[in-house]
């Protein structure tokens, strides 16, 4: 008997516009010891699914489903009471962030021994502490009695997401739900979080249903996976079938748009246009046939459900997609002549400056230690670390924004500190992580691409305004778009428009920040095929932050490796990431693989 | 959106008041000295609102009177809203020294007893309708100042700013090219609220007999000239008290409807 059986679950959202049909007649189940993945862009229902199960919707939200069992009991039309019997006890949750999903002013004990507490009004509040000290410690937190007296804030991103699961496991949860649980962690972390998971999964016979966009993720950790586009399952099957041999064409996109660690540099990643439709309205039909290449004309009619073992899909095709498949183009790498240095970094480094008490000076805080780097004209270099080893402060300093204690950075053979502002602009430009907090709000999309020229004041307002036009037209914006305001725009837009402006400017070296960190991978691919195929035509150099080695293995011809504010290796990516030298490397690349169990 | 229409009809009739006052607001005469108003035993429509003790026609005066509240609420709230926005913005975004030395200035200004002070210089500068705004233009700032310096922390921390940084905008254009633009709407807010605050404190001073004087019509003034008849006419103080509450509510009002708009919901 499966721990989790659900049919046709429909989740129908009421809003200004009609209802939205967040999840429309999903059927899964999830058996002992068993892990569910559901994979899908932004918006295609994955989060709700998961959400809906123990009736967790927004307030605004409805569910329906022919069948929702848990454990062998239908939990469909339970009263609200009933349900939260069940939540936190029988099935248990843990989310993406776990600074948010921990209330900041309880102290972890509290909100350990509080669900249990609420489930067994019997037992005793030192029953309820000793459970929790055995689980910290099985999660892996040190000092388990200590933590349980301290504040999710004193604790770090990976403790945090431990504390989350030894919560999930204060009851004797049969289902572990858990959203996104490794998105917003460094991926060391994130590969210890997930070995965690696999261990207790054996220990306690827990079936996981495992939401995530990312599919390594899937390949390595799931069992089987569900593949949603718009509400929908449109494909399941055991995971590493469905990722290695994908049948629906959009699994089929969405795997050729991730890089793997193994894409060769320079690669063209897999093209998905578009993003997915809003489910309000009239939904017959498959609707990823606006985005499809296989698109037919009967792909508006009702679509068949395709069974073959313990796979199936949905779409009108008959299976064999894989031959109709063209084959990705793999372009030539970018050969890096071995030409001068365009950026060099001579032992650099740079302290802050904390505020001490009225108009006196703080401590100060070394964020970068004797950093040195050259980069040739023309090439790419990765620079990949955790947070907090000082990779942003390096690209601040590159862009001039940071004055090094000591050490120099030049560009072209001139220290970026001796240059005027213009000049600056014209030898470097950056592409930030977030397009939401990079293009001001309030001010149109032409109005931020001519803003540099603006600036810069040379040329009549006509030639600004088509310079600016041009560049955008080059990084894929229409027209139409050219008045928008940033927030009419979609997340790929935003960043193009970033692009863009970083350009107009014609700099030679383009800092990227983590530029598709906060972007789906359908998009992802989108940005980064459009950097390569600007970096051809422009003949630029890229200094590209990223966390993500599989992007860096795409992108970078070199690759320099940072921790606690040093460099510890570099050299070309090849090397690097083949054969790494220092143990953080190697342990870096250990975390991406995942350890294939 | 019922604030909005409150003062809306203040700012018609300020606009408006030489052509529908029925009489002219100063003009006194012995014969017609406080006269009931309509609604009273031996009211009369001629003055609609009555007469005060000088015969003037109050309906008249209290039109007038409105006019100065307008302009005293405005003219204040923009002088203090130019003296705040100004710290605001300077502390929010160079920080470190001179947003310690603006935040001692705003702790300072906010130690003063306001009215106090305003009484103090009244006195000794004598008085006047634009040394009352000037006045109270350098008591109302601190609001201003200490929201525009947090909202303008937030802003400057955003990429964009950086981004504009970095193609060599000077610190004047991204202060008023990048960053005014997001926090205006904040001005807005304080602004309203202060204005209201501005036109309670011109009255309180006119109602102590400092401030703009006499025959000058203003609520303070009518209210003051209305403290000894108020157990016999008790409406020479219960109308403008009348008027200038629902100026204030409007004012307000209008604070609170901006700032629900202004603050980005997330409703599905």
């Amino acid at each position: 008997m499966p721990v989790l059986d659900v049919e046709e679950l429909h989740v129908r959202i009421a809003t200004r516009n009609g209802p939205l049909h967040a999840v429309r007649g999903v059927s899964f189940s999830i058996e002992h010891g068993e892990t569910f993945a559901l994979v899908g862009e932004s918006g295609c229902g994955k989060s709700m699914t998961a959400l809906s199960l123990l009736d967790l919707m927004p307030q605004n939200g409805k569910r329906e489903a022919k069948r929702l069992q848990l454990d062998g009991v239908e939990i469909g039309g339970l009263p609200e009471p009933e349900l939260r019997q069940i939540r936190g006890d029988r099935a248990a949750m843990i989310f993406q962030e776990p600074m948010t999903a921990l209330n900041p002013v309880l102290t972890i004990g509290e909100q350990l021994t509080e669900g249990p507490r609420l489930h067994h009004p019997d037992l005793s509040k030192d029953a309820a502490k000793r459970r929790a000290i055995e689980l910290l410690e099985r999660c892996g937190i040190s000092q388990p009695e200590l933590r349980l007296a301290q504040y999710p804030h004193e604790l770090s991103g990976g403790m945090r997401q431990r504390a989350m699961i030894a919560m999930a496991l204060m009851g004797s949860p049969r289902l572990l739900i858990a959203d996104e649980p490794t998105t917003a962690l460094d991926v060391t972390v994130q590969a210890q979080i997930l070995d965690l998971l696999r261990d207790l999964q054996r220990e306690f016979d827990l079936a996981i249903l495992f939401i995530t966009h990312d599919l390594t993720l899937v390949k390595n950790f799931a069992t089987r996976v569900g593949v949603m586009y718009a509400g929908e399952l449109v494909e399941t099957g055991l995971a590493h079938e469905v990722i290695s041999a994908p049948r629906h064409p959009y699994t089929s996109r969405l795997v050729a748009c991730a890089p793997a660690l193994d894409t060769p540099c320079g690669a063209q990643l897999g093209w998905l246009p578009g993003i997915p439709p809003r489910l309000i309205g009239d939904l017959s039909g498959c609707q990823f046939r606006f985005r499809c290449e296989e698109a037919r004309t009967d792909c508006d009619g009702s679509i068949p459900w395709h069974v073959s073992g313990s796979r199936g899909y949905r779409c009108v095709l008959e299976s064999n997609l894989q031959q109709n498949r063209k084959t990705l183009s793999v372009s030539q790498t970018i050969t890096t002549s071995a030409s001068e240095a365009l950026l060099e970094l001579r032992s650099v480094t740079i302290a802050y400056q904390s505020m001490g008490a009225f108009l006196t000076q703080g401590p100060s805080f070394v964020a970068l230690k004797n950093a040195s780097l050259v980069l040739p004209r023309g090439s790419t270099l990765g620079l990949v670390g955790e947070s907090g080893s000082g990779k942003s402060t390096l690209a601040r300093a590159v862009l001039g924004l940071e004055k090094p204690v000591s050490g120099d950075i030049l560009i072209g053979g001139k220290a970026v500190g001796s240059l005027d502002p213009a000049s600056r602009a014209r030898a470097v430009q950056p592409v930030f992580q977030d397009p939401n907090a990079s293009l001001n709000p309030r001010h149109t999309v032409l109005d931020i691409v001519r803003a540099p020229l603006d600036v810069r004041g040379e040329e009549s307002k006509i030639e600004r305004d088509s310079r600016a036009r041009a560049m955008l037209e080059r990084c894929g914006l229409a027209y139409y778009h050219f008045n928008a305001y940033p927030s009419q725009l979609s997340g790929g837009q935003r960043q193009r428009v970033a692009i863009a402006r970083a350009l107009v400017s014609g700099p030679s070296l383009v800092v990227c920040d983590e530029p598709t960190s906060a972007l789906d991978v359908s998009i992802q691919s989108q940005i980064l095929n459009l950097l390569v195929d600007l970096q051809r035509e422009f003949n630029l150099t890229y200094l590209f932050i990223s966390h993500n080695l599989a992007v860096v293995r795409q992108l970078a011809d070199r690759v320099a490796v940072m921790l606690n504010g040093e460099i510890v290796e570099q050299g070309p990516a090849d090397d690097v990431l083949s054969h790494p030298q220092h143990a953080y490397t190697a342990r870096l690349l250990g975390s991406a693989a995942l350890a294939k169990v | 959106m019922f604030g909005a229409v409150i003062l809306g009809f203040y700012i018609v009739i300020a606009l408006a008041a030489p052509w529908i006052t029925p009489h002219d607001p100063y003009a006194q005469s012995l014969v017609r000295r406080l006269r009931p108003p309509v609604w009273a035993p031996n009211g009369s429509w001629t003055y609609v609102l009555g007469t005060d003790p000088f015969g003037r026609d109050y309906l008249s005066r209290l039109i007038y009177a409105t006019r100065t509240a307008l302009t005293v609420a405005a003219a204040s709230a923009l002088a203090a809203g130019l003296i705040g926005s100004t710290l605001g913005l300077a502390a929010g975004y160079f920080r470190g020294r001179v947003d310690q030395v603006i935040s001692l200035i705003i702790s300072t200004r906010l130690a003063f007893p306001s009215l106090l002070i305003a009484l103090a210089v009244l006195q000794v500068a004598g008085s006047g309708l634009w040394i009352v705004v000037v006045v109270l233009g350098l008591t109302l700032w601190d609001r201003f100042a200490v929201v525009l310096r947090t909202a303008v922390m937030q802003i400057s921390r955003q990429d964009y700013v950086l981004a504009a940084r970095s193609f060599g905008s000077s610190h004047m254009r991204i202060m008023f090219k990048e960053i005014a633009p997001n926090v205006f709407g904040h001005f807005l807010v304080v602004f309203s609220y202060e204005a209201g605050q501005a036109v309670l404190a011109a009255t309180a001073l006119s109602f102590l007999g400092l401030g703009i004087q006499a025959p000058q019509p203003t609520w303070g003034l009518m209210m003051a000239e209305g403290r000894n008849w108020l157990l016999t006419n008790p409406w020479l103080i219960a109308n403008a008290g009348i008027a200038l509450m629902f100026l204030v509510l409007a004012m307000n009002l209008v604070g609170d409807g901006l700032r629900d708009i202004l603050t980005p919901n997330e409703k599905v």
